[in-house]
């Protein structure tokens, strides 16, 4: 069975495609692609000759990607020591999606939670603004220092949850911001 | 006196790092322990272990009281503070003293004496050691601050005389802002001490922060064991140290060395202490302060020497003469330690907490010191240092490579850390120069400097995305993003996921 995926990787898009006698093509090549699972969210990775050790991590983060359709899937891995965020549509649902059209293709959004209980101390974005990556959207004051949270990509401020002087808890949203 | 029986007041990798040589020495070891920390690396490793209760460290770790209760009840005869805590604290040292307990560290009339900052200044002014311009007793006024601050001029530093840790420090640009500084530098004085004196210093510009090992019997004896090249700082705190300095040569080191006993030797100091210098764009140096306990660099003085530092620190509380002189101190090679903190280098070194569902440190020729496990919970209640690792080599170069091999081993998930941002700093070219100092992440370190995306992992990533998403039920914990709680049930989700790999 053949099945395709739009997959969206630190913020580049590749079509992935599992053939019918379950190899792997990537934007129309065919790739060499082996995976060993080792338990405990381990795997090692054989692609093209070169060894990658993979970790699926199990752990909430603090920017969980929502989207109005729930088929779209989020994975945060560890590669070789590094993080990526791997966000997957598989092409049935993109078709859906069109149809819908009430998200447009690869459109996500991404909820900044407070990384820890503290007050907002200013706010230096607005709704609507487009922003570049590291752009601070907020003050946040928690153990007695201020911290500036950053947009973590390009993106567009789509919702404003918190006003200045408020306390917020951990992981309440923040800030809900668009990418494309 | 042998000691036979020691009580390790602390937590997290020092208390195991002084557990470990106890054992070493067949000495019996007692821990403590918060509620949060019941389960911790350091208490399953010690032979005896004790409830402080409560999570606060001033409910556990600084609780004097029941502290003191449990070397009773243990019937420990001597107590060794690590650092932080209670290990620069004369009144906790002066008690365990009445007690006739032995505390491993100096008396508490050195700390007392050298704790406080404007009097270990005044000394080292009386033995004709540089220190760096500005008052030597506390400010009584504001006034006063006014006026000092004109005659020694802007930039200057407000320093807590009480403090450490860059806790009541802040830099005042002009004459403007030393109001409102001198308000915010007292109060945060008084929360991290209990005592808000300050006291003002000439600001060096871009300095490098080195300090001095030493270690001194109750014969008068003192040595010195090199220096540590403690630069790499954020939020004026260390985070990558290594030894022997890049600017350090053999005339300064013999300068720095011997001003490091001078001190020592005229406070009649006692056990392991480390001075601090600052070292100025001449070379020329300024000594800062004096630490009266063990640093949480000592590993990297210990691979070029040889020395176990925790060893001699218990042989000279023991009242053991210094086993050794200076000229059989022949340090060998290059050491470097990264620590690896519970923290995030892309939002300022924020401290993120959370559970380690992935924990494993590397191995091979490298030491790691450690104070976790693998499911260990990260609370906002203790220090965010979980591990160092210390390399060492041949060469400088050696020791970087076999740093950097470490590192990229080390795996953990749960928490932001200071992995990536270490191997940022060992990459870069003014760190391979050791041209570096103080200002180092303020000048280079950038949001996308630790954005290290690969292309080929990226591809890696985007098939192995693909795979996971014909798993459903693997994929189901992470999209729905339904919230793990505690350990326990984080194990299940873990175990089911490799069942089905």
């Amino acid at each position: 069975m053949m099945k395709k995926f739009l997959v969206r990787v630190g913020g580049k898009d590749y079509e992935v495609v599992k053939d019918n006698s379950d190899r792997w093509q990537i934007n129309g090549h065919s790739t060499n692609l082996e995976i060993s699972a080792q338990g405990n969210g381990s795997y090692i990775i054989i692609h093209e000759g070169k060894v990658y050790r993979i970790y699926v991590s199990p752990s909430e983060k603090k920017s969980q990607s929502q989207n109005s359709i729930s088929l779209l899937k989020e994975f945060h891995l560890k590669l070789n020591g590094r993080s990526y965020s791997v966000t997957v549509i598989d092409e049935r649902s993109r078709l859906l999606q069109s149809v819908l059209k009430n998200v447009p293709h690869g459109e996500t959004t991404t909820t900044i939670r407070a990384p820890m209980p503290g007050m907002v101390v200013k706010i230096e974005v607005s709704e609507g603004d487009s922003i570049p990556s590291g752009k601070g959207l907020l003050v946040l004051e928690a153990m007695k220092m201020e911290n500036e949270i950053k947009a973590p990509t390009i993106s567009r401020v789509q919702k404003i949850h918190v006003a200045p002087r408020q306390p917020v808890d951990k992981g309440d949203p923040l800030v809900t911001l668009i990418q494309n | 006196m042998k000691l036979k029986k020691v009580l390790v007041a602390n937590r997290g990798e020092i208390a195991v790092r002084v557990l470990r040589t106890c054992r070493e020495l067949g000495i019996c070891t007692v821990a403590v322990y918060s509620d949060p920390d019941r389960t911790a690396l350091h208490v399953s490793l010690s032979d005896e272990a004790y409830a402080l209760g409560g999570s606060t460290p001033a409910e556990s770790y600084l609780n004097q009281e029941k502290l003191l209760e449990i070397v009773r009840r243990s019937g420990a005869q001597a107590v060794h503070p690590g650092y932080g805590f209670l290990s620069e604290n004369p009144s906790f040292a002066q008690r365990l003293e009445d007690a006739g307990i032995v505390f491993i560290g100096p008396t508490s009339a050195a700390i007392r004496a050298l704790g406080d900052k404007t009097a270990a200044r005044k000394l080292a002014q009386s033995l004709g050691v540089p220190t760096v311009a500005g008052t030597t007793d506390a400010l009584r006024s504001d006034k006063e601050a006014f006026k000092i601050a004109r005659e020694i001029g802007y930039p200057l530093l407000l320093k807590a005389a009480a403090g450490g840790g860059g806790k009541g420090m802040r830099v005042v640009e002009d004459e403007q802002h030393l109001q409102s500084s001198l308000e915010a530098a007292r109060s945060e004085a008084i929360t991290a001490f209990g005592d808000s004196r300050v006291y003002i210093e000439k600001y060096i510009m871009s300095p490098r922060h080195i300090e001095v090992q030493i270690l001194a019997d109750r014969f008068g004896n003192v040595v010195y064991l090199g220096e540590r090249e403690c630069s790499i700082q954020r939020r004026h705190q260390k985070v990558i140290e290594e030894t022997p300095s890049p600017v350090v040569d053999e005339d300064l080191r013999r300068q720095l060395g011997e001003s490091a006993v001078r001190i020592a030797r005229a406070a009649h100091y006692v056990n392991a202490g480390t001075l601090e210098f600052l070292i100025d764009e001449h070379r020329n140096y300024y000594f800062l302060e004096m630490n009266t306990r063990l640093q949480v660099e000592h590993p990297v003085t210990e691979m070029v020497t040889g020395f176990d530092l925790v060893r001699e620190q218990i042989a000279l509380a023991e009242g053991e003469p210094l086993h050794f002189k200076q000229t059989d101190i022949f340090p060998r090679g290059h050491a470097i330690e990264c620590r690896i903190c519970a923290e995030d280098p892309a939002n300022d070194f924020f401290p993120s907490t959370g559970t380690l569902f992935r924990y494993r440190p590397p191995q091979g020729r490298i030491r790691v010191d450690n104070g976790y496990n693998e499911g260990d919970v990260i609370s906002v209640f203790y220090d965010s240092l979980m591990a160092k690792v210390i390399s060492h080599g041949t060469s400088r170069t050696d020791a970087i490579s076999a740093m950097k091999r470490a590192l990229g081993e080390f795996e953990i998930d749960g928490v932001e850390t200071t992995l990536r941002f270490c191997e940022f700093v060992l990459d870069h070219p003014a760190f391979r120069k050791g041209e570096f100092d103080t200002t180092f992440i303020q000048s280079y370190l950038t949001p996308s400097s630790l954005q290290l995306h690969r292309e080929e992992e990226t591809v890696v990533a985007a098939i192995f995305g693909a795979y996971l998403a014909t798993r459903d039920r693997v994929a189901a914990p992470l999209s729905n993003g339904s919230p793990v709680v505690g350990p326990k049930s984080n194990w299940k989700l873990m175990r089911k996921e490799g069942m089905q790999g």
